[in-house]
């Protein structure tokens, strides 16, 4: 009986995080997308200097944060990954959806500054983990880069 | 190079799948349950001859509880104490004879049952007599088999043997969990380890074989070994002895076994019972 109710928590667990884990997925992935086609002409770059056309804009370090927690269904899907070993396709949707959402952020924050371009983006990467690292994880990614903004819209 | 107008839309699919994770959930439980199952039938399978590869140790520490029974003295009889050092210091002598593994320990208990002669091995070394059994013996010669032999069970670990499916099971699931040894325990105790463990035909005749090897050794001849058995099979119709007769089944086979090597053996006097171990002054 007591096996029982432990593999029932566990069950109900499993099945709570794929159904939320799935759906909410679902929807970032929706808005992802259509945030990236509105801000597609604001372009992000990696080039460490302006280029010549940009020559005269006035800078600004512009940056975008996101924090995505690992779902139950996830963790234990990575689990069994663990000891076979192979690609972990439950986390590698969730950095890819925490990098666009932060490259995302980072372009809303320039947008919103009035820059034209990002150069020299960078990401970075680092995990937050449960309590004691036995807890469930989430991960963080930090964009940031340099926003171009034309001075005579900056003047006003 | 001109500088981009836009960014690219990027194809998905490259970092990250659309597949459903379903699937991929699916295969792995599924092979890791397979994986697991196969390993259990394994061992179930191999049960037998894993055992005795398991550490003494390991059987020890799972039956700690039996010592315990040992320092409860408080409620026993001095006789009973006494004459439970005797058997401990008889079976000592005997153990020495029986060419035991270095780590194997014997503890000996003697139990107030009265109308039940017995006498069983069972984890981690612990040998089990009934007062019942000593009203019985007739000399220490006849004790003496009966500990011998259940020496001699656990010399080539039949307890181990006889539960080794459920116990290498645990351990391997323990293993795989992470989980330590207490819940394991607690399964083994739950089991009734204390009971009379089943061993097999084959096993009582080896652990026969074995005692009288150990007996021949200790005194030289083989007088009174078959006494006590004999005995069992003159009385093999009454209820109280179904107890023995379910673990040690084809006495009479047994007993003409015992008879052949005891015939080719020389004749001699038999040694009178320790007085501790005397039924009279229980």
């Amino acid at each position: 009986m007591e096996a029982l109710i432990k593999i029932g928590i566990f069950a109900l667990l499993l099945g709570l995080g794929f159904f939320f884990g799935r759906r909410a997925e679902a929807k970032h992935y929706k808005s992802i997308l259509s945030r990236e086609d509105a801000l597609r002409s604001l372009v992000v770059s990696t080039d460490r200097f302006p280029p010549p056309e940009y020559m005269n804009h006035h800078t600004e370090l512009v940056s975008g944060n996101v924090v995505i927690s690992v779902d139950y269904f996830k963790q234990v899907s990575a689990g069994l990954r663990g000891l076979v070993g192979g690609r972990i396709r439950a986390y590698e949707t969730l950095l890819d959806r925490a990098r666009r959402e932060a490259l995302l952020r980072m372009q809303e924050q320039a947008h919103a500054a009035g820059a034209e371009a990002i150069i020299n983006t960078k990401l970075e990467t680092s995990r937050i983990s449960g309590n004691g690292n036995k807890g469930i994880g989430s991960v963080e990614v930090l964009a940031y880069g340099t926003a171009l903004i034309p001075i005579h819209k900056n003047l006003g | 190079m001109a500088f981009a107008k836009q960014n690219p839309k990027i194809p998905e699919g490259i970092n990250a799948s659309s597949e459903n994770p379903l699937k991929e959930f699916s295969i792995l439980l599924g092979g890791v349950l397979l994986a697991i199952t196969a390993v259990v039938a394994l061992l179930l399978l191999f049960s037998h001859q894993l055992a005795p590869l398991i550490p003494f140790r390991y059987e020890q520490q799972l039956v700690s509880k039996f010592g315990q029974l040992r320092n409860n003295t408080e409620n026993r009889k001095q006789s009973m104490l006494s004459a439970e050092a005797a058997l401990q210091e008889l079976g000592d002598q005997l153990a020495n004879k029986s060419q035991l593994a270095p780590d194997i320990k014997l503890h000996f208990h003697l139990v107030d049952e009265a109308d039940v002669p017995n006498a069983f091995a069972t984890l981690g070394g612990h040998i089990f007599v009934t007062t019942g059994l000593l009203r019985e013996v007739s000399s220490e010669n006849a004790l003496a088999m009966v500990l011998a032999h259940e020496i001699a069970h656990i010399k080539f670990r039949h307890p181990a043997q006889s539960i080794s499916g459920g116990l290498l099971v645990q351990l391997f699931l323990s293993v795989v969990t992470g989980q330590n040894a207490v819940a394991l325990q607690s399964t083994v105790q739950q089991a009734g380890i204390m009971t009379v463990l089943g061993f097999s035909r084959k096993m009582e005749s080896a652990a026969d074989r074995a005692a009288l090897d150990t007996l021949e050794q200790h005194y030289g001849h083989l007088a009174g070994a078959e006494a006590f058995f004999k005995k069992i099979l003159a009385q093999h119709r009454q209820a109280s002895w179904q107890a023995i007769f379910a673990s040690h089944p084809d006495m009479q086979q047994r007993i003409e076994q015992i008879k052949t090597r005891t015939q080719k053996s020389k004749t001699a006097a038999t040694k009178a019972l320790d007085p501790r171990l005397d039924y009279q002054n229980l």
